[in-house]
């Protein structure tokens, strides 16, 4: 099998299981994890949580399209994720939403989602998963030419 | 105890399930999900009535009936329930009932036809789901069609335990799959056709090939094994065409079978529609053959307990030692419905006394002019050297015989067999004449 947990979350699993008092409850956090491991969860991953969580593979994967963050594809560009919920709508998120659409749709692939609980710092948005704050189009740029 | 519908009192015992009770009382109620073998899920609500007492309208697949239980399921408030539920189930759906295989067989399309009868509400673009999907294990998939009751489901995760089925999505977009690269894949998987109520999965085998309402039926018994499933044996006569079995469906009987059937037995109804040729034979000739000084007779244990009596007399008459050996396959049989003993009605013709000693009978094969075979798939395919062979058949036979039969099978005869539990089951025939005429009415006339 292609796909396994990492030394660390293996680590965490195991801490994980005296959590819960029944093993069906891992799939969701490990489908996160072998999320966060890889970028998306691929069919090895779910394989791996089905025997980790004793359940059938085809349950894991009804969860797994349930919930529209997790990604089943292998991303083939770097992701943002920009929130469309209300604080960041009333600090302009429009305005941040059409320049990226305009300017960066060809080299990333950008999402709306709803927030993520960092209204202090609207408009937001993520990059690989980290926050981005306050954001303007200038500093958009900034950081997107850098990286 | 006794509760009462629609004003009428009917008998039922304690703790027991409303829409049971109904449905064993010819009571019509429309459901979905609910399946007599499958049990509760309480998913699609078509089930609702009207309990006196409470404020709204229950579903009937969980309610328990209680003394003086008073349910009434024909009110006018009660009907314009079903018809807002139904509304929402086919919200989304295609109706592409001319081109939908399952249309004349569906529920949806009935209850339509009761409780609907309403226009659209629906003003934006209806979304739009997989078509045609290959399931694998001829099953194909259409998601518009779906209604989600999880039937298909429930099938595959609780009674054949394989999990290949399940919703993914949610919302507006879930419907029924099977996971990437993992098709269905189970000996019993077509269940899931006759389970769905609605045109979503369809059988390969059977789609497009017949409508359903130009299809007579006749109660019959599955001879793919010694279980003896009850089946509905689909069939019909077109013009300038020889009747034509399509397929079989399960019949549900709660000592054998439940509702359900494997693949292997649901397909064998294809033996049933074979061409063979037979030679036509005069008496005397066929009577001089029988002068031989030392016959044996080998029958098939998949004939009916008339036929065994039949060829038993036959064999006392001409002198013939009979004997029947066992159809044994150790690799056919599991834990369910499939038995090893892939004959029919083996524990009758132990029932009447029909000697199956392998030994003996090889021993008077070898001292033996002459063969007759009831039948046996033995002796269809084992040359005999130096032994004339007589031959009543249901099927193909591929050696050299002197003699061959056609006789009637099992589609075409009406009898009784033994399944392996011991059950006694009769079976019918279809109402069209078979051009081979039937053993017993042969073997009267050859006597």
């Amino acid at each position: 099998m292609s796909f396994s947990f990492s030394e660390e979350n293996n680590l965490k699993i195991a801490s994980l299981m005296k959590r819960y008092p029944q093993k069906k409850a891992l799939i969701l956090p490990l489908l996160w994890m072998a999320q966060k491991q890889d970028g998306y969860i691929s069919e090895d991953a779910m394989q791996v949580i089905s025997e980790h969580s004793h359940m059938p593979y085809m349950h894991v994967y009804s969860v797994a399209t349930f919930y529209t963050m997790f990604r089943l594809q292998k991303p083939t560009k770097r992701v943002i994720e920009v929130c469309r919920t209300l604080s960041c709508e009333l600090r302009g998120s429009q305005e941040i939403k059409k320049h990226l659409l305009e300017n960066y749709s060809d080299s990333y692939e950008i999402v709306e989602v709803e927030c993520m609980g960092a209204c202090s710092g609207a408009p937001m948005c993520t990059l690989d998963g980290k926050y981005l704050e306050n954001l303007t189009p200038r500093l958009l740029d900034e950081v997107l030419n850098a990286n | 105890m006794k509760i009462i519908v629609d004003n009428t009192p009917i008998e039922c015992k304690e703790g027991e399930l409303l829409i049971n009770v109904l449905l064993n009382n010819g009571v019509e109620i429309p459901h979905f999900c609910y399946h007599q073998d499958l049990g509760a899920d309480g998913n699609c609500r078509m089930c609702m009535v009207e309990i006196k007492g409470q404020k709204r309208p229950q579903v009937a697949c969980d309610t328990f009936v209680c003394e003086n239980l008073e349910v009434f399921t024909k009110t006018k408030s009660i009907n314009e329930v079903k018809r807002s539920i139904l509304e929402l189930e086919l919200l989304n759906h295609p109706v592409d009932c001319p081109i939908c295989d399952q249309a004349g067989e569906c529920k949806l399309q009935d209850y339509y036809m009761d409780f609907g009868l309403y226009n659209s509400h629906l003003t934006t673009p209806k979304t739009k789901k997989g078509k045609a999907i290959d399931l694998g294990s001829n099953v194909m998939l259409d998601q518009e069609r779906c209604v989600l009751c999880t039937r298909c489901v429930r099938f595959t995760t609780n009674i054949t335990k394989t999990n290949e089925l399940g919703i993914i999505g949610r919302g507006d977009s879930s419907r029924v799959a099977v996971a990437p690269n993992r098709p269905l894949n189970n000996p019993y998987a077509m269940n899931v056709v006759e389970l769905c109520p609605v045109g979503a999965l369809t059988s390969k085998d059977f789609r497009f090939a017949q409508r359903v309402w130009f299809l007579d039926s006749v109660k019959s018994v599955c001879h793919g094994c010694s279980r003896g499933c009850n089946i509905h044996i689909d069939y019909n006569e077109t013009k300038y065409s020889d009747e034509k079995v399509y397929r079989f469906r399960s019949r549900r009987n709660k000592q054998i079978n439940q509702s359900f059937l494997c693949d292997y037995g649901r397909l064998s109804y294809r033996e049933l529609n074979e061409k063979f040729n037979s030679t036509s034979w005069g008496m005397e000739s066929f009577k001089e053959l029988l002068r031989a000084e030392k016959k044996v007779a080998l029958v098939s244990p998949s004939f009916s307990l008339q036929q065994l009596q039949a060829v038993k007399e036959f064999c006392k008459n001409y002198n013939i030692e009979l004997f029947s050996l066992p159809y044994a396959d150790e690799s056919f049989g599991d834990d369910w419905l499939k038995t090893n003993d892939t004959s029919a009605n083996f524990t009758g013709v132990k029932e009447l006394n029909i000697s199956t000693c392998q030994d003996k009978f090889n021993s008077f094969l070898e001292s033996s002019e002459l063969v007759v075979n009831f039948d046996h798939n033995l002796l269809k395919v084992k040359e005999l050297e130096n032994k004339k062979v007589i031959s009543f058949t249901t099927s193909k036979i591929e050696i050299k015989c002197e003699a061959v039969f056609a006789i009637a099978n099992f589609a075409h005869e009406s009898g009784t067999i033994i399944n392996c539990d011991g059950i006694r089951q009769d079976f019918y025939a279809t109402k069209y004449r078979c051009e081979a005429p039937r053993l017993i009415e042969l073997l009267e006339e050859l006597q």
